[in-house]
């Protein structure tokens, strides 16, 4: 029991570990990237244009939670996760703040926005992963291959795709969810996912 | 297969999630359950490794469209244009991932679909995509041939499209290509 507590210490206990510093203190905050780096990334995923994006929010975010632990700035350390998020949200709307501002800021000196958005030339997810996608990707047919590339590509929405396509907004949800679980299921038999 | 964890939420969902397809009160309670739950939390990693990853990959098949965004993103690729039964040698770019074959000189106006065979100059089958993309006016399949595939294939490949007008299937042209690396 006082072994598993160690290996899974709380949410708490590694809050206290943090703050306090010494040697513990290292290991503490490696546990709190593990447990909520890849997390960040995921929320970025959602909510910011593009890979690179999520991941510097992922960074920013682990940088803003480790601070405040280290100065005990976390009111309450067992909702630690909610914290998390909380960072999570107030980043990605700053970063999306400054990106319209930019934006705004080219548009009056008439600038050209960048043509594209640069992608990280280490994905999050290992290369590997991406590697194994693209010859999963093979496997799916033309509709469904579109469907992926633009919505997790270019994000575009359902409604959107739908017209570009020319079928109904309720068939890319289908078609979305087929085809990702064709990629899932060519990535679990490769050992890529699970 | 639709999949559940232990709050009840369904594959399709943590897809959504990551489409952005779903209302703002659904996106903020899967929020919740990514950073409170460990079990919520490693079921959506796996479906945005899914959906992040097959944004960043690109497809060995592609379409005009897709080659042109390719470009404009200053994608540093090597062109080789190729008509039927001709055998040539093909390099990537210094630096880049992206050897880009255009196999042209394609009868497809009456085309239903396009499959693509490889196999290895003896005959021996390598991978078969079914329900390529193609450009039918153009007569031409693109192929996004990448550094990383030298991990999978042998370098010399010959690549056979099959042309399918309703249930009749053929085939209608081969190259050959010496990759280099």
């Amino acid at each position: 029991m006082a072994a598993a507590a160690v290996e899974h210490p709380s949410n708490a206990e590694l809050a206290g570990r943090v703050q306090a510093g010494g040697a513990e203190a290292d290991a503490a905050e490696t546990e709190v990237c593990r447990r909520f780096l890849q997390r960040a990334r995921l929320y970025g995923l959602r909510h910011l244009p593009s890979v690179t994006e999520a991941e510097d929010l992922a960074q920013r975010t682990m940088e803003i939670v480790l601070t405040a632990l280290r100065s005990g700035r976390v009111d309450d350390p067992e909702l630690l996760d909610r914290y998390v998020l909380g960072v999570c949200r107030n980043t990605a709307h700053a970063m999306r703040r400054s990106r319209e501002r930019t934006a705004e800021a080219a548009r009056q000196l008439a600038l050209e926005s960048a043509a594209a958005v640069e992608q990280p030339s280490e994905p999050p997810w290992g290369t590997q992963v991406v590697k194994l996608l693209t010859l999963c990707l093979g496997g799916l047919s033309r509709r469904e291959q579109s469907v992926v590339q633009l919505s997790f590509s270019e994000w575009q929405s359902s409604a959107e795709i739908a017209e570009q396509l020319a079928v109904a907004p309720g068939n890319v949800r289908v078609i979305r969810h087929r085809a990702l679980r064709k990629l899932r299921e060519c990535m679990d038999r490769a050992g890529a996912t699970s | 297969m639709t999949t559940t964890c232990s709050h009840g939420v369904v594959s399709e969902s943590w897809i959504d999630f990551f489409a952005r397809d779903l209302d703002e009160e659904a996106g903020r309670r899967l929020e919740q359950l990514l950073f409170g739950c460990t079990h919520c939390a490693a079921e959506a990693e796996r479906w945005g490794a899914v959906a992040g990853g097959a944004g960043m990959a690109i497809p060995p098949v592609i379409t005009t469209d897709a080659l042109r965004a390719l470009q404009d993103r200053g994608e540093l690729m090597n062109e080789n244009v190729m008509q039927p039964d001709e055998h040539r040698r093909a390099t990537f770019p210094d630096g880049g991932r992206l050897l880009i074959h255009r196999l042209r000189g394609l009868e497809l106006t009456r085309a239903d679909r396009v499959n693509l065979a490889l196999s290895t100059p003896s005959g021996a089958p390598l991978v078969r995509f079914e329900d390529v993309p193609f450009d039918r006016d153009a007569g031409e399949v693109i192929i996004a041939c990448q550094r990383h595939f030298g991990e999978s294939f042998p370098e010399k490949i010959v690549f056979e499209i099959e042309r399918c007008i309703v249930d009749q299937v053929g085939v209608v042209a081969t190259y050959g290509v010496d990759h280099v690396y």
